[in-house]
């Protein structure tokens, strides 16, 4: 008996010294805060991050743009995804109540994230998951975003202009907040008034979206001509003047999702993307590029951000579909799949041949919104055109307010466009 | 944009501002911060002939004698027209509650050598008259029998004959530029606080904006309808500088906006106290002589000369007097649409005539009153009669044409209009009707004084009939000296309607085709003025001082493209628009050019095709040119070059 148990003891210490010596080769776990660069990649891949392998939790094109353009990573132990206080409660509350039509437009909707549960095998779970991201106060009822400095960058020279940019949303159902629905029929209100250089500044685009999936109404306010004109609404896919965004991109996705040809749940998996950020805010008081303190100017590509912490988080691989008079032919992009928390952590976009033309990342971090509640804030967009070697960049300013109490829809009419800067 | 934040307090304030912040500012105890922000720019405008002006010039006297001038053309193909320098600051201060904002400008100008040409002939202000019977002979009596001896006509040949024609020296009577105002070139250089305006909220919904501004509406390019609030200058750059704020003058107002969310509309309140400079209101046209003088008009100081002076002060449009309005605008099911309603100084100015100039009168009250010059000596006064103007506008998305669409509808009843359009002024009637020359029957070395009138083909006077040429006229009343003015039959007042259909549309396919870094913007507008109740008999002038009858519609089409290539930063564009009536037409093809966040350079040339024109010289006689058609010979090539911060 006793002789049994010892040798029962022993080739279990055998297999687990086997094991232990079969391992360590391929499954090294990083010390916190490896950097995983170009340099370093090789050496990393087959080692471990939270107990998986790094090759593994790369998603998208991000080994290629670590490898050719100089993308950086933090590699950091993953912590809970924190969501934004009241998410819960309210999905909860209205669990059941939406629903899509026939022809996918969301129906019976008034607040919280409108299908949680998402199932892999139901064909709408992509439409489901993009309603889920886009129709509800998340990342707040209301934001007002300023200073907003888009960074418009050569790969080739660097950086080639900036552009000041005050950003306002307002929802108008699916609020987190009371009351959840102001105006069933509107979804949300964006206002985007530019405010340097001098030729621009002034002009304001008023957005107003719609719930049922009809094109959005577009005004500009044109400070030169001092007066407010209607824009198409046929543009919501089209080039955002001066940089490499596309319309539909603005805050990793803006459009309704009826708008795109299909939307497919593809799986859900891990990767790699930024929750927590640490880099420094745009600093307003300092010149030059050391405004910019979170990103590498000076450092060819010149569009990369400092290197910033990367956890391993749940992500949904989902995949957009535009129809053919879109420049993109593929929407690839990874969305955090924790409930309540749906962030673009990192997305592809690929044009009409099918080739890789958008990389488009978000990074956030938790903050403390004006209305008390915790939630997160965009700490950070960059897309790249890999293309045209080009790109388009934001960070965060400590002036970023989330549901601030002043916010009202009153200010989001073609008539108080001229109001907002004068 | 420059940005700066001061952390005031009420110890650090002189006594004097904390009271006029107020309280809700600067509580006791609290401080708070004062976001202070400035922008704007430095930049020059140079622009270049592209055709040799060929209207006349005057270069000498012939025989010495100052009567009369001789010359020949302008010239100045590839010489600069412009080399303007100019630099805008604007800053606003963010109190909180309230704010403050002001926008000054300074323009000062090189004065080039083809401008000084101009100068110098619009101080002259040389007038083609052809002699009468009595103009014949006051011209060649010699000065021994109180005449001028004048010996050549027009042409350099012998004066001989009346019927002949001189280009008179209109200076020399002080009917010259700079009698009454600024040379022309003065009227280029301005320092001005173009703006000064306090922006507050009471409650919710009502916004007000108090102080020297800009307020705008209409949904109209190149055109307006319903942007009538301001006059613009048209002076130093015609119609034709890309940003409308730079042009239009900013008046004191008091502007309230109450937002009605229920209806999805706003109510904007205008009142314009009256408390602006005259020279604010009305539009300012180029007829002071200069670069966009209309041709035939180049050399002639109108409006700073005796020969019609601008007149803000006149009973039918007094600068001091109120103006005001409303606008309601809003959303309906996706369309946005507004009314408006505005009682003001009309942009579009009318010309009264002297009285004394026909034995019929002036229909219209002579009620000269600026600049100190007595009534007895000017032939026409200009002025921006007060109007109302009923306005509609809408705007929608059109999902079927991928386009917006756009229109506009501006009613003015009883709008004043210029008549006659082949009367002339015999300048010696005139002078005798304001006593520089004797009355009729003055025993004279030639003879009694004949009687003569002021206005040939006076509508109100049968007896002044008149072809050029003609010794008498149809009465048989000796003709002076008679000069091509159409307009001086009495004014008329017809209820007006302006149209607009535009048509704005993104092009898509420029990507693809022409590899545009994003879709290529398209706009066309077709623009329609429409005489109500219009009768041809009315002989209404397009253009007073042009021949060209008014149509009941003057149709004008625009077309204009952007081209954005890379990032935005090089821009082709395209403008174009015809007179659908006449066939007079623009083009302006342009090239903006960024360069990082602070230089700005634009390429434009501005090509005008006119079907008729005068080709020589105030008074010669017309009767096709149209509004297009003064822009004969004034091609331009321009350069704009900015800086800015």
């Amino acid at each position: 008996m006793f002789k049994n148990d010892l040798t029962r003891l022993l080739a279990a210490g055998g297999m687990a010294a086997g094991l232990a010596l079969a391992l360590p080769a391929q499954a090294e776990e990083v010390a916190e805060g490896t950097l995983l660069s170009a340099a370093t990649i090789d050496g990393l891949l087959d080692k471990t991050l939270d107990g998986k392998p790094i090759r593994d939790v790369l998603v998208g094109q991000q080994e290629k743009m670590i490898r050719q353009y100089g993308w950086q990573m933090k590699l950091t132990k993953a912590t809970p995804v924190n969501v934004t206080s009241g998410v819960l409660e309210v999905t909860e509350k209205h669990k059941g109540e939406a629903s899509l039509d026939a022809g996918k437009h969301l129906v019976n909707y008034t607040t919280g994230v409108p299908f949680p549960d998402l199932d892999l095998a139901d064909p709408d779970a992509g439409y489901k998951l993009t309603y889920n991201i886009l129709r509800f106060g998340w990342l707040g009822d209301t934001m007002n975003l300023q200073p907003l400095n888009f960074l418009i960058i050569s790969g080739k020279t660097g950086l080639e202009k900036e552009q000041g940019w005050v950003y306002r949303r307002f929802l108008m159902s699916g609020r987190l907040g009371e009351p959840h629905v102001l105006d069933n029929s509107i979804s949300k209100y964006e206002a985007l008034v530019n405010v340097y250089p001098n030729d621009t500044r002034g002009l304001g685009l008023l957005t107003v979206n719609y719930a049922d999936g009809r094109l959005p109404d577009v005004y500009a306010y044109v400070k030169s001509l001092r007066r407010v004109r209607r824009l198409s609404s046929g543009a919501w896919a089209d080039p955002v003047q001066g940089t490499d965004l596309l319309f539909d991109d603005t805050f990793g996705l803006n459009l309704d999702p009826t708008w795109y040809e299909s939307w497919k749940l593809i799986a859900k998996r891990q990767g790699l993307g930024v929750d927590k950020s640490i880099l420094p805010p745009l600093d307003e008081k300092a010149s030059g590029k050391a405004k910019y303190p979170f990103m590498r100017l000076d450092e060819a590509p010149y569009w990369n951000f400092q290197a910033d912490n990367y956890e391993i988080k749940d992500m949904y691989e989902l995949e957009g579909t535009p129809k053919n008079n879109h420049l993109v032919s593929r929407r690839h992009m990874f969305v955090g799949a924790t409930l309540g928390a749906p962030k673009f952590y990192w997305q592809d976009h690929y044009d009409r041949k099918g080739e890789h033309w958008h990389t488009e990342f978000v990074g956030y971090k938790d903050w403390k919104w004006d209305d008390g509640r915790n939630g997160p804030t965009v700490t950070g967009v960059l897309l790249v055109d890999v293309q045209r070697m080009h790109a388009t960049a934001f960070g965060y300013s400590p002036a970023f307010h989330h549901n601030p109490p002043d916010a009202k829809a009153a200010d989001y009419t073609p008539e108080a466009l001229p109001r907002m800067l004068q | 944009m420059q940005k700066q934040s001061l952390k005031w307090n009420r110890a650090a304030l002189p006594a004097g501002v904390v009271a006029l912040l107020g309280s809700a500012v600067l509580a006791p105890g609290m401080a708070r911060a004062v976001e202070f922000e400035y922008s704007g720019y430095i930049r020059e405008h140079l622009s270049v002939n592209l055709q040799d002006n060929d209207q006349f010039e005057p270069k000498g006297f012939p025989g010495g004698n100052p009567t009369t001038l001789m010359g020949d053309e302008f010239g100045g193909q590839g010489e600069f027209s412009m080399i303007r320098h100019s630099g805008k600051l604007e800053a606003s201060a963010d109190f909180g509650p309230f704010q403050i904002a002001g926008v000054g400008r300074i323009a000062r100008e090189t004065r080039t050598s083809y401008e000084r040409g101009l100068q110098n002939a619009s101080k002259i202000t040389p007038a083609y008259v052809y002699t009468g019977a009595f103009g014949f002979g006051a011209l060649t009596a010699p000065p021994a029998f109180g005449g001028f001896g004048v010996t050549t006509d027009a042409t350099g040949a012998p004066l001989v004959a009346p019927g002949q024609a001189v280009y008179a020296n209109a200076g020399l009577f002080g009917y010259g530029g700079g009698t009454t105002d600024d040379l022309l070139l003065d009227d280029y250089d301005s320092t001005e606080l173009r703006e000064l305006y306090v922006t507050f909220s009471l409650g919710e919904r009502t916004h007000f904006k108090l102080g020297k501004q800009q307020v705008v509406w209409g949904e109209t390019d190149f055109f307006r309808a319903m942007d009538i609030i301001h006059g613009y200058d048209l002076r130093w750059r015609s119609f034709l500088e890309l940003e409308n704020e730079e042009l239009r003058k900013p008046l004191n107002l008091a502007n309230v906006t109450i937002d009605v969310p229920e209806l999805a509309g706003a109510l904007q309140l205008i009142y314009r106290p009256g408390w602006d400079g005259a020279d604010d209101v009305g539009d300012d046209g180029p007829i002071n002589g200069g670069r966009w003088a209309p041709a035939p008009w180049t050399g002639a100081g109108v409006t700073s000369s005796l020969i019609g002076p601008i007149n803000r002060h006149h009973e039918y449009g007094d600068e001091d007097d109120a103006n005001y309005g409303f606008r309601w605008s809003g959303t309906f099911k996706q369309v946005g649409y507004s009314f408006a309603y505005y009682r003001g100084i009309s942009s579009e100015g009318v010309t009264t005539y002297n009285p004394i100039l026909s034995p019929g009168g002036s229909n219209w009250l002579w009620d000269p009153k600026d600049n100190g010059i007595g009534p007895n000596q000017r032939l026409v006064e200009l002025l921006s009669p007060m109007v109302e103007t009923y306005g509609f506008t809408f705007n929608a998305y059109s999902g079927a044409l991928d386009s917006v669409l756009r229109g506009e509808l501006a009613f003015t009843p009883n709008k004043p209009y210029n008549t006659g359009t082949n009367t002339m002024i015999d300048l010696l009637g005139a002078f005798q009707a304001m006593g520089t020359l004797p009355p009729a029957g003055t025993p004279t070395p030639g003879g009694p004084m004949p009687p003569l009138f002021g206005i040939l083909n006076d509508p109100a006077n049968p007896l002044s009939g008149y072809t050029p040429g003609d010794a008498l006229t149809s009465g048989g009343i000796p003709v002076g000296l008679a000069m091509d003015v159409p307009g001086l039959g009495p004014v008329i007042e017809k209820d007006t309607l302006k149209i607009m259909l535009g048509v704005d549309k993104n092009l898509n396919w420029t990507m693809s085709k022409l590899g545009t870094s994003r879709p290529a913007f398209w706009t066309m507008q077709l623009f329609d003025t429409w005489v109500l109740n219009f009768d041809r008999d009315d002989d209404i002038v397009e253009n007073f001082g042009f021949g060209a009858s008014r149509r009941e519609h003057t149709t004008i089409l625009t077309n204009a493209f952007t081209f954005p290539y890379k990032y935005d930063t090089v821009t082709p564009g395209l403008a174009f628009g015809v007179d659908l009536g006449s066939f007079d037409s623009f083009l302006i093809p342009s090239l903006d050019l960024q360069f990082g966040d602070h230089w700005r350079v634009r390429f434009e040339a501005d090509l005008f095709f006119p079907t008729h024109v005068e080709k020589d010289n105030l008074g010669r006689i017309d009767t096709k040119t149209r509004t297009l058609g003064t822009l004969h010979n004034r091609d331009q090539f321009v350069a704009r070059i900015t800086y800015q911060f």
